[in-house]
Order: C-alpha cells, then structure tokens, then sequence
C-alpha cells in the first residue's frame, strides 16, 4: 500500500517539494512538504539567506543536511527575504515534526507572483500531482 | 570504596606507546610522512552536495547480496544501513550482471556488501566468479564487506583481485555482545585481521568511536589489535545513531574524545593513510569533527562538511575528489 503524505490545499508546491504560501500582506511563506521531507529523512543542519537577501527562482537559497542528503535548497519563487525561522536553524528537526507550521523556513516578498505562482502545483491538480510524485519517488529509489 | 571494588583495566598498549613518543602535534607528524594533500569522498549512498564537493551516486555503487535481510540485528544498524544499496536478490541477473548495468551508467566500482547470518558472516561464496568476472572483464574496482569472514571466504576472496575488504574491528567483548548480539570474542577480529594478511588481502579496519551506546569502551583496544598486522588504511567513524535502531536517542562520544582519539591514532599510526569515514553524527557537530580531523593530521575525508574543503586549504593541503569509498583511487 502506498504511503500517505498530507498536502495543504492552501498553498502552491514544486517539483522540489517546497510548498509556498500566499500571506495577506502579500509575502509569502516557504517550507518543506512531507513527501520531500520523508526522502530526504530527519533535518539536521539548514542555512537560510539573511533578511533583505535577494532570491531567484531555482537558484540555490541556502543549504541542507539530512539524514539521507546533503544539499542546496532553491528558491521556489523570486524576490526579497524578508524573514527567516530562526527556530528552525536552532532546532532543524522542527521542519520535520512541523513542516507547514512551525517549520517553515523563509518569508519572501514576491516579485513576480504572477507569472512564477503559475509554473507552481496548487489546487485541483494537487492529488494527481502528488500520487504521480510518489510513483516518480518510489521508482528513483528515493522514497524515504 | 567503590573505586577501590573496581577492576584495573590495563592502560591499551597504543596508549602507552604515544605516551613515549615526544609531544608532537599530530598535524606536524601529518606533514612529516605524507604529501601536503588530502583526498575527500563520496561513496555514493546518499546525494551528497556542498558549495566545494558535488558527489555522484552513479560512480561507485553499493550492492547487498542479501537485500535488506540480516541474521543479526544489531544495536546500531537493525539492517537500516541495507536500505540505501541496491537489492541483489530482488534483481533479474546474477551480480555481474547487475555490475554490467551499473558500469553502463557510468558505474567505475562497487562495493559488495550484505547482510550476516548468525556469526557475522556475509554469504559471498557464491558470488565469487561473478567477482572475477567483474575485475576482469569490466575492469572495475571492487570493495567487500565481509563481516567475519572464515578461512574458505578468506582463500576465495584471495583470487578476486579486490581493492579492499572493510571490516569494523571491535575491541571489547561488551560491545561485541550487547550490540551485535554475536558469540565472538576481540581475538575473533584479530584472527580475522590475520586471515586477511597471510592470504594477501588488502585490510581496511573501521573503528566506530562510541559504539557501545555512545561510550568509549574497546575503541582504544581495537587500535592495538589492528596495530599488530599490515594495513592498506584505517577509517575512523563515529556512532551516528539512527531513528529505528536501539541506538536511537543515544548521544555520540564528546568532541574532547572523537579529538584525543584522532591525535592518538595518528601517532600510533604515523605512516598509514587514516580517514575518516561516512558516518558521523550530522549537523554543526559534524563540521567541528571534519576540522578536528583535518588538525589531527587525517588524510582523507568521507562526505565532507560545508566549508572543510576550504578549511583544508587553509592550512595547506591540496584537495582532490573521489567518489567512490575512502582510500579507493581510480
């Protein structure tokens, strides 16, 4: 039986399986969602860009050590950091234990939504997305 | 009282040794017998990426003749180590065929690994043509992992060509028994080191640093088995204790005794290749033990830290990247 992974329906999620959040004052949230999280196994390590950094869609905005990789993690959309999750940095496994909560990783003032938001996975596409990406995880070998 | 109750326990030999030997800093005895350069690894098994090093999962492959099946369940593994190889049993070929495949994606070597059955042995004898067939028609480096191996495994493995057969050394019957569950005794391993060294083969004895539920028991014991036979290179690695395991919550040696062990080795061991393996505990530890191993003078490390290539380089060594298991050059 396959396994399960809860995807919020509230946000919009890549192929890197980052998920981003759409705030009220326009910025967005940023985080892991559990199928990535379950491949990759239990954070230990994370930078994050500093506040007023600049990001770029799918260039690297920090980087990663978990239990089954080490690496960097990209940006899953452009424009200016405005905040980062501290707690996070001091206690990484909270991305695995809270990943669309208190688990979070960078708060990103968009530049381009528009156009970057809909390169992204959101809404009804989301069961069929994530049962394709099981089937891609389990035949790559890196389902966790 | 109690201190007095208290069985003496003899101070290990290598111990002893480096206690006559002028107090030396052990990067200096580094510098004195070795070249000013040093090797990073990645032996595949995990996607490995840092600003400095991007390792390949395709170069050197791990395989398990036994699939995630392990006769011994062992504290600190309970067969998770099996999960990252590929599954020989449940592949549609013999394992030089499955070599075969592997080279074609751009496989140079492979390590061949497994579970035990109840004595620590690896079932390997009935892939030993295959072994030859590897060498000799593919050309491709070969690492075993044998366990324990006996006599016939030994003489077998002797005509294989292989680069390298690694082996964790125990030196304390506690761990031996409470971790591995096994009926062997640390003369068990030294006769084994023994075995290896009369048929020719090239030995690379593991240490796990706090392997007895994160305690410092036989470590130093197991330097003074090993030193007693020849070597191709020690690998150092420590307790990294995994969720599902009995070792899960446990905490690794101090960073004071993963460093005073490291100084210890290399001036016990001031001519042979050390190296510190892939398993560690992770995260901003994990960055501090890279650099204690650079300053203890270690010639090569496994999946390096953010940063260590640099920090190498900084103090004077010229890196150079394999990915493939330590000490294996294509």
């Amino acid at each position: 039986m396959k396994k399960q992974f809860d995807l919020k329906a509230d946000r919009f999620y890549n192929s890197n399986h980052l998920w981003v959040k759409k705030n009220g004052n326009g910025h967005v949230t940023v985080g892991m969602d559990e199928l990535g999280l379950d491949s990759l196994g239990e954070m230990a390590y994370l930078t994050l860009p500093n506040v007023g950094s600049p990001v770029e869609m799918g260039k690297a905005m920090g980087s990663m050590e978990a239990a089954k990789m080490t690496g960097e993690i990209y940006a899953p959309i452009s424009g200016m950091v405005v905040e980062k999750n501290d707690a996070v940095l001091e206690n990484p496994l909270l991305v695995n234990e809270a990943p669309y909560d208190n688990g979070w990783l960078v708060k990103i003032e968009p530049i381009n939504w528009d156009e970057e938001s809909a390169t992204l996975v959101s809404g009804d596409a989301l069961p069929e997305w994530m049962d394709a990406e099981i089937e891609r995880f389990e035949s790559q070998g890196i389902a966790g | 009282m109690d201190v007095l109750l208290r069985p003496v326990v003899p101070m290990p030999e290598v111990v002893l040794q480096t206690l006559d030997i002028p107090v030396q800093n052990p990067f200096e005895i580094r510098k004195e017998n070795f070249p000013n350069e040093i090797t990073f690894y990645g032996p595949g098994l995990k996607p490995h990426k840092t600003s400095e090093f991007s390792g390949s999962l395709k170069e050197f492959v791990s395989i398990s003749v036994t699939g995630n099946n392990c006769a011994l369940n062992c504290e600190h593994c309970n067969t998770k180590m099996l999960d990252d190889m590929l599954d020989l049993p449940s592949f549609d070929g013999s394992l030089f065929d499955m070599a075969k495949n592997l080279q074609k994606n751009g496989a140079k070597g492979v390590l061949i690994s497994g579970g035990s059955n109840i004595r620590n042995q690896v079932p390997l004898l009935h892939h030993i043509e295959d072994m030859k067939r590897i060498r000799k028609d593919l050309g491709m480096v070969i690492r075993i992992h044998p366990g324990l191996p006996d006599e016939e495994t030994c003489e077998a493995l002797a005509d294989v060509d292989i680069d390298g057969v690694m082996l964790d050394i125990i030196g304390d019957q506690e761990t031996i028994t409470d971790v591995y569950h096994l009926d062997a005794t640390p003369s068990d391993y030294e006769a084994v080191l023994e075995r290896l060294g009369r048929h020719g083969i090239p030995a690379i004895p593991h240490i796990i640093l706090g392997h007895y539920f994160g305690k410092m028991n036989g470590e130093w014991a197991a330097l003074d088995i090993i030193k007693k036979f020849p070597l191709k290179s020690l690998v150092l690695v420590i307790l990294l204790p995994l969720t599902g395991t009995g070792m899960e919550g446990v905490v690794p040696p101090s960073l004071k005794e993963i460093g005073d062990f490291f100084g210890t080795t290399r001036k016990s061991f001031p001519t042979t290749p050390i190296l510190l393996g892939c398993a560690r505990p992770l995260g901003a530890i994990k960055i501090k033990i890279d650099r204690m191993a650079i300053n203890a003078g270690l010639n090569g490390i496994a999946f390096p830290s953010e940063g260590i290539v640099g920090y190498a380089g900084d103090k004077g060594l010229k890196p150079s990247f394999i990915n493939a298991c330590c000490g294996v050059t294509w």
